[in-house]
């Protein structure tokens, strides 16, 4: 079932499945994956372009230790349950998890007192922490704010891919038999004898079993069957990235005390080598992922107050993602109250990225009171990505090249990533089907001048590659077409 | 000896032509895309060459002259070829579609250009949807590739290659909406202000800028504003209904390989030091163009580039002691930032006024004492000027001096 990959639709329509998961965010994608493992026929969905697309690519993309949530919640549970998951998983699909440790960062006694009471908090439900002096701390990280006082030490936390991940996921959950249904957002469901009735906008699926895993959209997936008592509603977080020249400001995941708002703005390295700082924490009536001057304002003060530095010297782009805030202030993982078949995923907001393989155990356990859930001998728990040429010696550098010229031609600069390179993230599976997705799976235009060179070489890849018209070519699908056309007018 | 020039855009193939005729044996010009030139194939408007060639030429036109020139006199092309590491050693490690290659010149020279600052250097706020493009991407997709890039389009940044772009797009039937510069002066030149935009009614905002972006998927509109002290003046925004959004918001040098030789890159001029023969701090490893430090002209970017060219090949081995420059008082960059000591000739410095100035008096100083001075009947921001220093002048300085550049506005009169 070619079609299930994105391209189209018509088909994957008129199926019946076992499991329908909603949403191709961190959660869903493992959700997908875990399924997997079973002789069960399982379908991805999502309304996007691409898997994802929406906040598991806005957000802080860290590997958070476990210490902050509250003992005896889910949240707590799944994070520290996640935390030791991600380690094997990491390693079996290839995702760049680097764990470099956090450092919550106390400025007076108020703050002393809240790491405090954290290390305690962490040493409860068995997550490693450390309290440290000033000097220490200044000792590993010198480019902090001098008037530190002390800070908690979490070695166990880390930086994510957080593009990979879902994509490895996925990728994973392809490779084992699954599939995925893009362009296909979810308008109802209906409850059947035998099962659900999705209702798309590109047709209706048959399944057993659903899992909705819609993020900041969980609830509406809940009211559309009947389910009211739990809502949702978006926290936006707005960040900066920076130059990668000061990618290595800070070793450790930088945060400041935590508030009622969340986990404050942090500093951070990414995986990819950027200096990341953010988020801000709005309560939203409505989703909105658009920047603002007062957010941006913030997240530099924030992140000041950390470390003193002229970032927005450094910035190449600005993102804001929302968080999913459930109105029980705890991870909802349960059977529906309204819908027999249904299994929630719900308000999963950070430390969700942490948290979503434990979620996603769960949720199969769910899924498992409804269909049989039989392990597969054939289960393949590996993925591997495309080659990268610059994580790759010389030599086999060479060998690429002599087999497909294409590796030799560097098309991003920034990022360092051939036409070769670019053309594997078009025909891997989950396949990129727009720049975006060409920038979340290898890189090119995420770089410190945005895709200024490159960008309109690879809309000449995807012309080639994919067969379409220059029109069609989109920044992540849906109306974003980047060129009206052709003037020389022997194209439209 | 071998002398490899990273970049094929006008400056590499000036440093290379320079080099080959100062007799060097081997020559590799090394270009990244599918042809030489760099940005000037795309720069089809007319305006190029007035004072190298003599005569006024398009982008192409000019490329095409020197590209010539390159070919004639021998130099090695390797196209489609990227420079991935340099190496403190001058080696360079170079990916192509026939493999990799390890490359060590007895000189480098890194005409490597500069990228545009990207909407995010500016943080401009707002959504991120599809139609967001700097000017040299835009004209890259409207000129080479042919692409409808959009239909009602507005242009933050008056440099240039934006205010070229506007007059483009109106050509290609595009509704230009507005051009909105931040300062109160206009970035490009005076030249290219009357012929892009006043002469096709385009209005410019100075002291504007867009403090938001709007639309989903594609760009729907962008919010603009006066700007005062940095900051929005309440009662002044005005949405403009457009689907694209183009930024010619300044030029950075590309300096990645710089770094990467281990040299010190300089805050205002985004680059490494350079002496008068586009020497960086490192022996016989030159930069010239935009890579290092922002040109007006091609035409001076040509002569400039000459210079290293030939120094690459015959200063090889001469024993140095300098003094340094710096800008000063509404002096934005000089080049070069130091000066070799006895060479032949006097240099000559390049310079650019941070703001538009009337009849002024630009000064060499060492601490307080004037070493030499010019009158100007004008400096803009946008252009290039030069200060060429006087033999005896030159033969004042001694190693290790520390030398100023100021300019002091005399009067409105001009």
């Amino acid at each position: 079932m070619e079609e299930s990959r994105g391209k189209s639709s018509e088909l994957v329509s008129l199926g019946s499945w076992d499991v329908v998961v909603i949403g191709a965010g961190i959660v869903g994608a493992a959700v997908f994956r875990e399924l997997t493992r079973y002789h069960l026929r399982v379908l991805l969905v999502d309304a996007l372009n691409d898997v994802g697309g929406e906040a598991s690519r806005a957000t802080s993309a860290i590997i958070h230790a476990g210490f902050d949530p509250e003992p005896g919640t889910l949240m707590s549970q799944a994070n520290v349950d996640g935390v030791q998951l991600w380690f094997r998983w990491s390693q079996e699909l290839s995702i760049d998890l680097e764990w470099n440790g956090s450092l919550v960062v106390a400025f007076n006694d108020e703050e002393v007192n809240e790491i405090t009471r954290l290390l305690h908090q962490g040493k409860n439900v068995g997550v490693p922490v450390k309290f440290l002096g000033r000097e220490e701390v200044l000792r590993r990280e010198p480019m902090l704010n001098p008037e530190i006082r002390a800070a908690l030490y979490a070695p166990v936390s880390g930086i994510i891919d957080p593009f990979q991940a879902v994509v490895a996921l996925v990728g994973n959950g392809l490779k084992n038999g699954g599939h995925v249904f893009l362009n296909a957002r979810v308008k109802g469901l209906e409850r059947r004898k035998d099962g659900v009735l999705v209702h798309t906008e590109k047709g209706s699926i048959q399944s057993k079993v659903v899992v909705n895993c819609a993020g900041v959209g969980a609830h509406k997936i809940m009211e559309m069957a009947g389910e009211t008592w739990f809502t949702i509603h978006p926290r936006r977080g707005q960040y900066f990235v920076l130059d990668k020249q000061v990618g290595h400001l800070v070793r450790h995941v930088v945060f400041p005390a935590p508030t009622s708002l969340g986990k404050g703005t942090l500093v951070t390295r990414t995986t990819h080598g950027n200096l990341l700082i953010g988020p801000t924490a709005e309560d939203l009536a409505e989703p909105d992922s658009s920047t603002t001057a007062e957010g941006l304002r913030a997240v530099l003060e924030g992140a000041k107050r950390l470390v003193p530095f002229p970032f927005e010297r450094y910035a190449i782009t600005q993102y804001a993602g929302l968080r999913a805030m459930g109105s029980t202030g705890d991870f909802l993982v349960a059977h529906s109250k309204a819908m027999e078949g249904l299994v929630n995923v719900a308000g999963i907001k950070s430390p969700g990225f942490a948290a979503a393989p434990a979620l996603a155990r769960l949720a199969v356990k769910l899924v498992g009171d409804i269909v049989r859930l039989e392990e597969r001998s054939d289960f393949d728990t590996r993925f591997e990505f495309p080659p990268r040429m610059t994580e790759i010696p010389f030599a086999d550098r060479e060998g690429l090249i002599f087999e497909d010229p294409k590796y030799g031609h560097i098309v991003c600069r920034c990022e360092m990533v051939s036409e070769g390179e670019i053309v594997s993230a078009l025909r891997m599976n989950p396949p990129a089907m727009d720049l975006d997705g060409i920038k979340r799976r290898i890189r090119a235009t995420s770089g410190r001048c945005q895709g200024g060179f490159c960008m309109p070489r690879i809309i000449d890849i995807l012309v080639r590659e994919l067969g379409i018209s220059p029109n069609r070519i989109t920044k992540f699908g849906g109306r974003s077409f980047v060129v009206y056309g052709d003037n020389r007018g022997d194209d439209q | 000896m071998t002398v490899a020039v990273v970049g094929g855009g006008p400056a590499g193939m000036a440093a290379a032509i320079s080099a080959k005729k100062a007799g060097a044996l081997k020559v590799v010009l090394i270009e990244r895309a599918e042809r030489l030139g760099g940005v000037l194939p795309q720069c089809i408007h007319s305006g190029f060459g007035l004072s190298y060639f003599g005569q006024d030429l398009t982008g192409p036109e000019f490329a095409e002259l020197l590209g010539r020139e390159v070919e004639a006199i021998g130099v090695e092309v390797w196209l489609q070829s990227m420079v991935t590491e340099a190496y403190p050693d001058r080696s360079l490690l170079i990916s192509r579609a026939e493999g990799i290659s390890l490359l060590k010149p007895d000189a480098v020279i890194f005409a490597v250009g500069a990228r545009e600052r990207p909407r995010g250097a500016i943080a401009i706020p707002g959504s991120r949807p599809a139609g967001i493009y700097t000017a040299g991407t835009a004209q890259y997709m409207t000129n080479i590739q042919g692409y409808e890039v959009g239909k009602r389009i507005f242009i933050l940044g008056s440099g240039d290659i934006g205010l070229i772009m506007a007059r483009r797009f109106t050509l290609e039937g595009a509704k230009v909406e507005a051009v909105a510069e931040l300062m109160p002066f206009p970035g490009g030149l005076s030249r290219n202000v009357q012929q892009c935009l006043k002469d096709f009614g385009i209005p410019l905002l100075l002291s504007h800028s867009v403090i938001e972006v709007m639309g989903r998927e594609r760009v729907e509109a962008v919010k603009v504003a006066k700007i005062e002290n940095g900051m929005p003046v309440a009662g002044t925004e005005k949405v403009y209904e457009v689907d694209t959004l183009v930024l010619s918001v300044g030029l950075l040098p590309e300096v990645e390989l710089l770094r990467q030789m281990g040299l010190t890159i300089l805050p205002y001029t985004n680059s490494v030091t350079v002496n008068q023969f586009f020497e960086t701090e490192i022996p016989h490893v030159y930069v010239v163009g935009n890579g290092a430090g922002i040109w007006d002209l091609v035409d001076h970017v040509v002569v400039s580039a000459s210079t290293a060219g030939a120094a690459s090949v015959a200063n090889w081995g001469v024993e140095r002691s300098e003094a340094f420059v710096e800008p000063c008082r509404d002096v934005r960059l000089v080049i070069p930032q130091r000066i070799l000591l006895g060479a032949d000739e006097p240099p000559v410095l390049w310079f650019r006024a941070g703001k538009p100035l009337s009849v002024s008096k630009v000064t060499l100083l060492r601490g307080t004492e004037v070493l030499a001075s010019r009158g100007y009947l004008s400096l803009r921001p946008a252009e290039m000027a030069t200060f060429p220093l006087r033999k005896e002048h030159y033969e004042k300085l001694k190693p290790g001096d520390r030398l100023t550049l100021c300019v002091s506005e005399v009067g409105s009169d001009a």
